[in-house]
């Protein structure tokens, strides 16, 4: 990454066919695969930004939220790299990463902005004023948006990833024909795991009559429930706010219906800046610019691993 | 220069010894927040030149055994050098002359043990044999339950050096290539997960 804009290499390898066959992440195999992925990706990144690891100025590392197994791997490896290059090394917020997602999909995009970041760990609506600073204004008392769209997903037998075969079942059903409770509490928070009971009591019901048509309108109904819960709260927060950059990021962001409808919900009233699909998963090109602009902001920020990072 | 990590039990050990096996330094931390393993790195190799990596690979303490291996892995990365596999029973059992069971701190008053000829095992205290005397780092509170359980713990006295242990060790221990460094678990890992892909090596 060069000045916090310009990606020169970002490789990911996806854990998604290991984890696949025990329908979610396994944590004790996600950080093994991590230590033995590592020296593959690391060479292959240099190779394709076609730089050596003398052109390094900066390593960054993700310190947290995330499992804690895989964090001390990254953070572990980052360190002795860090030793042996003599190259200073910064820790990264993984969710401040989600927000600069953005920035690299819009390189004029700047501060303040408001923020929803969705993932399968958060639903979170962040105020950002300025580079480096960041606060959360309303996050989700229990499921995230994408836990919600992968345990919906199992109940419907679409195993896993769940989001993606949700996403794909829900754009032939027809909401309206299976209504599900749209979850709404006081101020900006979120509660998703009130609608997923809600799922799983109409599945019971409906028993051996939940056909595929049936299955289809119920993912649709889930999927709008979600979407629209967390479109509500953002256009509040845009109202509170008055800020003119809004940004929808993280996995769930990939999701058909809530890029379209948070299109609909911005409307004139800010520019929404949603990344491409390859920047809103998980990837280390966004965890470059967030360590970017941190370390201008505020120096070199620690390496310690904090499964449960607090922004 | 060889430089040997093992942060997996209760105390956290470093050495940096050369090809020939003698030992330029070494030195053993509690394990824990306050040990700065970057830190001691930077400083014990400071004016010599780093040509391979000695890792403890477990069993042991589920932090310190990812935190000592996984740096290890980067500095051999970084390095571009050779990076070798040490057990960490193993290590204790190396330090000693007499047949002795080796054990490793396994958090909740348990621990990992080598007996000779057999594999490594986790155990309580009451179950470790008592006709041969234990070699290991534990945490006081484990090692007086091993003490009141008829365990003849040897002190470090009595012992080779962690750096002495892992300079024999080191004559026969092969290379791992960098993505097939694994650590070696003990715990329980739930039925999904051992059902499978656990037994691949
Ligand atoms: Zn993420």
């Amino acid at each position: 990454m060069v000045d916090g804009r310009r990606v020169l290499a970002n490789v990911i390898h996806s854990q998604v066919d290991l984890h696949a066959e025990f329908g979610g992440v396994v944590p004790e195999l996600a950080a093994r695969d991590h230590l033995e992925r590592l020296p593959h990706l690391l060479d292959t990144t240099l190779e394709r930004a076609g730089i050596g690891h003398d052109d390094l100025d900066l390593l960054a590392v993700t310190r947290g939220p995330g499992l804690a197994g895989c964090l001390l791997v990254g953070v572990g490896v980052a360190e002795g790299l860090s030793a042996a290059w003599s190259r200073p090394l910064t820790g990264v917020n993984h969710l401040w990463g989600h927000i600069y997602a953005a920035m690299l999909a819009r390189p004029d995009l700047e501060p303040p902005l408001l923020g929803l970041v969705v993932s399968g760990a958060h639903s979170d609506l962040v105020l950002m004023p300025e580079h480096g600073h960041f606060e959360v204004i309303g996050r989700t008392r229990d499921d995230a948006a994408g836990e919600a769209f992968d345990k919906a997903a199992r109940m419907l037998g679409l195993g896993y990833p769940g989001g993606p075969a949700l996403d794909r079942l829900a754009r032939t059903g027809r909401p309206e024909r299976q209504p599900l409770p749209r979850p709404s509490l006081p101020g900006l928070e979120y509660s998703f795991s009130g609608l997923k009971t809600a799922l799983l009591y109409r599945l019971r019901d409906l028993g051996d009559g939940a056909g595929p048509e049936q299955r289809a309108d119920l993912a649709a109904s889930f999927e709008q429930s979600v979407v629209e819960s967390l479109l509500e709260k953002l256009d509040a927060a845009l109202a509170r706010t008055g800020c003119t950059e809004v940004v929808v990021c993280g996995g769930v962001a990939a999701n058909t219906l809530l890029r379209r409808r948070a299109a609909e919900v911005v409307g004139d009233r800010a520019r929404l800046t949603m990344p491409p699909l390859d920047l809103c998963t998980d990837n280390a090109a966004m965890i470059a610019a967030a360590a970017h602009f941190a370390v201008k902001a505020k120096g070199l920020q620690p390496t310690t691993v904090d499964p449960s990072l607090n922004w | 220069m060889i430089f040997v990590i093992d942060t997996s039990s209760a105390r956290s050990a470093l050495a940096l010894i050369r090809p020939d096996g003698t030992i330029v330094a070494e030195e053993t931390h509690e394990s824990g927040r306050t040990f700065d393993l970057p830190g001691r790195f930077r400083e014990m190799t400071a004016g010599h030149a780093v040509t391979k990596v000695a890792v403890a690979t477990g069993p042991g303490s589920f932090t310190g055994l990812r935190v000592g291996v996984s740096f290890g892995l980067g500095v051999a990365i970084g390095l571009e050098i050779p990076i070798v596999a040490l057990r960490t029973l193993h290590i204790q059992v190396a330090r000693s002359d007499r047949p002795v069971v080796a054990v490793a701190e396994a958090g909740r008053g348990r621990v990992y043990s080598l007996a000779p000829g057999s594999e490594p095992q986790l155990t309580g205290p009451e179950d470790l044999p008592k006709d041969l005397p234990a070699v290991g780092w534990l945490r006081p509170a484990t090692e007086s339950s091993l003490r009141s359980a008829g365990v003849d713990l040897l002190p470090d006295a009595e012992l080779r050096s962690f750096g002495a242990a892992a300079s024999r060790l080191l004559e026969s221990a092969l290379e791992v290539a960098y993505g097939s460094l694994r650590l070696e678990y003990m715990q329980a890992l739930g039925s999904a997960f051992t059902r499978n892909r656990w037994t691949r090596t």
